[in-house]
């Protein structure tokens, strides 16, 4: 579903994203586990479409994320790192302005279902900038399900979050995976990546250092869990 | 699979409206947007025009449209450039858009539209600030026509500008150098023909002159019309640029 081919993007003399090659199957849950600057973002920006590699290449569903973006933005839901909601507005507006925009039909029936599904009822008509801040992560998720993509990126869906709202995340994250969506997501959490995702990859100065399920993964690198694995390739410290 | 260019742009103005309304349903939105053209017309009308007679004119006559020509372009200009930069680097919204399966053409469509709508509102109130400080003008068509054109062709203006530019600070830039001295230079306050040739030729080069030619005709006379099909001309170059840096547009 993703193949990812000698990826690079360079931000000045910086190399945010050094030579990623990557595949990841339909249905796959892939978590892309890094510290801060790794090059999380930059390469799921560059999926998205929003981003343009310096070298390389990215293809989502055999369509090139330059050459045939519209084909891909079709396919893609995307929950970047920000909350980009328009604050002012409430969660039903968010919702409504984004299935109009992709053209759905029957938007006002198809937005309450949503606000339901994410239980978000109670404010649904509240201005953004009045929810919390698990509620505004559920919004955001919910409105790049709205279009029922095949393939879904989330970057970091739970960061900041405090415990208890992380795992009713990755309730909701492990529903649409069921769903059959192919899922990458990233994130610091090393417990998140394994509760998620059947594979994973550690990236770290925009290179994968580490790739296979978590179980491989302590296998093949020492473990005892797959945190020591990550501290012993260098990928766990703050930068 | 998009037959129609235009789809998308409905819902993508219908958003910007919803959000203008919540500004407008602040009294300050209606006060800042008055209070510069108010105090133009108390010093330079009431004041220091008493004295002063503009083409067998009263200056107050002279006066209003030019400063509704230069809210027209304020207003659409900064509503869509500052818009977009907040959109960009601080609500990220602007992201969503870029993400959606819209045509350059609809983005443009819906964000000049809403520029337009925004500007001629802060027209109106202009208008209504010098009708109330003693402005009676002659009705005419050429002043609405030369404000739609206006509008639409600074709008577009801030869109180019608002997805050129990497942030605030940069768009303060272009407002002070560009957008500004426009307002001070094209015959908002005093007309052309006061100006020495070498000055006055060269500002024939500038979209407000014409709007501010084309908003003080009586009708649609052979100067209207010229200034008119200048304005249009601003326009249509203005609106495929919009159209051209939209398309691509990368991050
Ligand atoms: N717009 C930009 N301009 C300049 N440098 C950038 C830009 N975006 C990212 N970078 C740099 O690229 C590198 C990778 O950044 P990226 O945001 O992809 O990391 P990340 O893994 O998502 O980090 P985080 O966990 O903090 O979100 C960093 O060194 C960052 O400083
Ligand atoms: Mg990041």
């Amino acid at each position: 579903m993703i193949r990812i081919e000698a990826a690079t993007r360079r931000y000045g003399a910086a190399v945010a994203v050094d030579g990623v090659d990557l595949h990841i199957a339909e249905g796959e849950a892939f978590g892309l586990l890094g510290p801060n600057g790794a090059g999380k973002t930059t390469l799921v920006r560059m999926l998205s479409t929003l981003a343009r590699p310096d070298g390389g290449r990215l293809a989502v569903g055999g369509h090139d994320t330059v050459t045939q973006a519209g084909a891909v933005k079709r396919l893609l839901g995307v929950v970047f790192q920000e909350n980009n909601l328009d604050r002012d507005l409430s969660p039903r507006q968010n919702l409504t302005f984004h299935a109009r925009l992709h053209r759905l039909d029957h938007v006002e029936k198809r937005v309450a279902a949503m606000i339901g599904r994410l239980g978000l009822a109670a404010k649904a008509d509240t201005p953004v900038d009045r929810l919390s801040g698990g509620q505004r992560r559920r919004l955001v998720i919910g409105r790049a399900l709205m279009t029922e993509p095949k393939v879904l990126l989330l970057d970091e869906p739970t960061t900041g979050l405090d415990p208890a709202i992380r795992r009713d995340l990755w309730d909701l994250v492990r529903d649409i995976r069921d769903g059959g969506c192919t899922i990458v997501l990233t994130t610091h959490y090393v417990e998140e990546a394994e509760a998620l995702c059947g594979r994973v990859g550690i990236i770290n100065h925009g290179r994968i250092v580490a790739l296979g399920s978590p179980e491989e993964l302590v296998a093949r690198h020492g473990g005892p869990r797959l945190e020591d694995v990550v501290v012993a390739l260098g990928a766990g410290g703050r930068e | 699979m998009n037959a129609n260019p235009l789809a998308g742009a409905g819902s993508i103005f219908r958003r910007e409206m919803l959000l203008f309304r919540l500004k407008l349903a602040r009294p300050s939105f209606v006060l800042s947007t008055m209070i510069t053209p108010l105090m133009y017309m108390v010093v330079f009308g009431l004041g220091l025009g008493r004295q002063v007679r503009v083409d067998g004119g009263d200056y107050l006559s002279f006066l209003v449209p030019g400063l509704m020509g230069m809210a027209a372009m304020h207003n659409s200009f900064n509503w869509v450039a500052s818009g977009l930069n907040i959109a960009r680097f601080y609500h990220r919204t602007w992201q969503l858009v870029m993400l959606a399966p819209v045509s350059p053409v609809a983005v443009v469509a819906g964000n000049v539209g809403a520029g337009m709508a925004r500007g001629l509102i802060a027209t109106l109130l202009v208008g209504v600030a010098g009708l109330a400080a003693g402005w009676r003008p002659e009705p005419s068509v050429a002043l609405p026509l030369a404000l739609l054109l206006e509008t639409a062709l600074f709008a577009a203006i801030g869109m180019v500008i608002g997805l050129k530019t990497r942030g605030m600070e940069e768009h303060t830039t272009y407002t002070n150098f560009v957008i500004t001295p426009m307002g001070f230079f094209c015959g908002t306050f005093f007309p052309l023909s006061n100006l020495p040739g070498w000055l006055s030729g060269p500002l024939h080069l500038l979209p407000l002159t014409h709007a501010n030619i084309a908003l003080r005709q009586p009708g649609l006379t052979a100067e209207a019309l010229w200034a008119l099909a200048a304005l249009t001309a601003f326009a249509v170059a203005l609106l495929a640029a919009a159209v051209w840096v939209v398309a691509r547009y990368r991050e």
